[in-house]
């Protein structure tokens, strides 16, 4: 997963894209180490040291990991993308945000 | 005094040796012993089967999963053993069994119905009915008599959630499923599930919160939290950009 991530990250550097983690590990001192060994650029929510965390309790997720993916609007677009399908995906939403910013549609 | 006379004399009693049985106990036909060991045989096969995939390199892995042994024969001779004891023990073991056994959902389906005819007033059936899945009428059916007739408050919370679940999103029968998991997180929220890592309540307001607010198509709800480091922050800080939420962890 993370290296398709930090393409991803790379990709879409200085365009209007983010990855928002939310991290369900139990240790934060050892995720921390571990974001420095695999260069995890992204910033993510703590959510509490736990699978059975608040967010992903509130968001009824039962596996791991699970994606959404949201248009600069902020409306859900896809749920569950992966590989190829998500590129393809991220292709046509990037522009249409930086459309946006242009228009300053926002 | 009762207790301490009774024990007085079953110690008082002189050693017999073994006891035998007699004949009239033996009946009815006691199927629990036939039923493991229908489960322990494929057990085995399907374990042998496991080892095999951890040995394997990913070339033969794929081709072992296409092999993957399917509990039809087995599941077939639970049932025929099931019909001759219903309502024993035994019974209720395979009938659980078949409900998380590799094989087609009908089985499973067929086995939830039994469960509700027979063994309605087991409090075993409050993890066997987490198993239920799919919208068909024996699952609708089974669990509306589990819910209605257990005597057991965990085993009617837990019926009414997996009804709720299987039904919530169902274009016949959502507005029900979407009624179930209200009730489960009403009248039964406070109740643990999961091994006590959840309770009635999270898992039915999770399943309510993502089916009227995580669709495709709705504005995405805020979360409000801290990084890792602590930091406070909002997705909606990100709005204007594409968002890839991920929920990870380095497992």
């Amino acid at each position: 997963m993370y290296p398709h991530e930090r393409s991803l990250v790379s990709e879409y550097a200085s365009r209007p894209f983010a990855i928002i983690g939310i991290n369900s590990d139990k240790d934060r001192d050892t995720i921390k180490e571990r974001i420095v060994e695999e260069s995890i650029t992204w910033r993510s929510f703590w959510n509490g040291g736990s699978t059975s965390g608040p967010i992903s309790t509130a968001w009824n997720v039962r596996g791991w990991p699970t994606l959404y993916l949201i248009d600069h609007e902020g409306v859900i677009r896809h749920k569950g993308l992966r590989g190829e399908a998500l590129e393809e995906a991220l292709k046509e939403l990037v522009p249409q945000a930086e459309a946006a910013l242009k228009t300053g549609d926002r | 005094m009762m207790i301490t006379l009774s024990l007085l004399l079953l110690t008082g009693t002189p050693a017999l040796g073994p006891i035998p049985v007699p004949s009239a106990l033996v009946q009815p036909l006691d199927i629990s012993e036939a039923v493991q060991t229908t489960i322990a045989e494929f057990d085995k096969t399907y374990q042998a089967w496991v080892t095999k995939i951890q040995a394997a390199n990913p070339e033969e892995r794929k081709a072992l999963f296409e092999v993957r042994p399917t509990a039809d024969d087995a599941v077939k001779e639970l049932f025929a053993l099931v019909g001759t004891e219903p309502a024993s023990d035994g019974a209720l073991a395979g009938l659980a069994w078949i409900m998380r056994a590799p094989s087609p959902p009908e089985n499973a389906e067929q086995a939830l119905g039994l469960l509700a005819k027979h063994h309605v007033d087991s409090e075993d059936l409050a993890d066997i009915v987490m198993r239920a899945g799919g919208t068909s009428e024996t699952v609708i059916t089974a669990l509306t008599t589990i819910a209605e007739k257990s005597p057991h408050r965990k085993v009617k919370g837990c019926a009414t959630l997996s009804l709720g679940k299987a039904l919530m999103g169902d274009p016949v029968h959502g507005k029900r499923g979407e009624a179930l998991l209200e009730k489960a997180a009403k009248e039964y929220g406070d109740i643990k599930i999961h091994g006590g890592r959840s309770t009635i309540g999270k898992v039915a307001t999770g399943q309510l919160f993502e089916s009227r607010r995580l669709q495709i198509g709705m504005t995405v709800p805020d979360i409000e939290g801290e990084d890792i480091d602590g930091v406070e922050f909002k997705l909606s800080d990100y709005r204007g950009k594409v968002i890839m939420i991920d929920f990870w962890g380095d497992w």
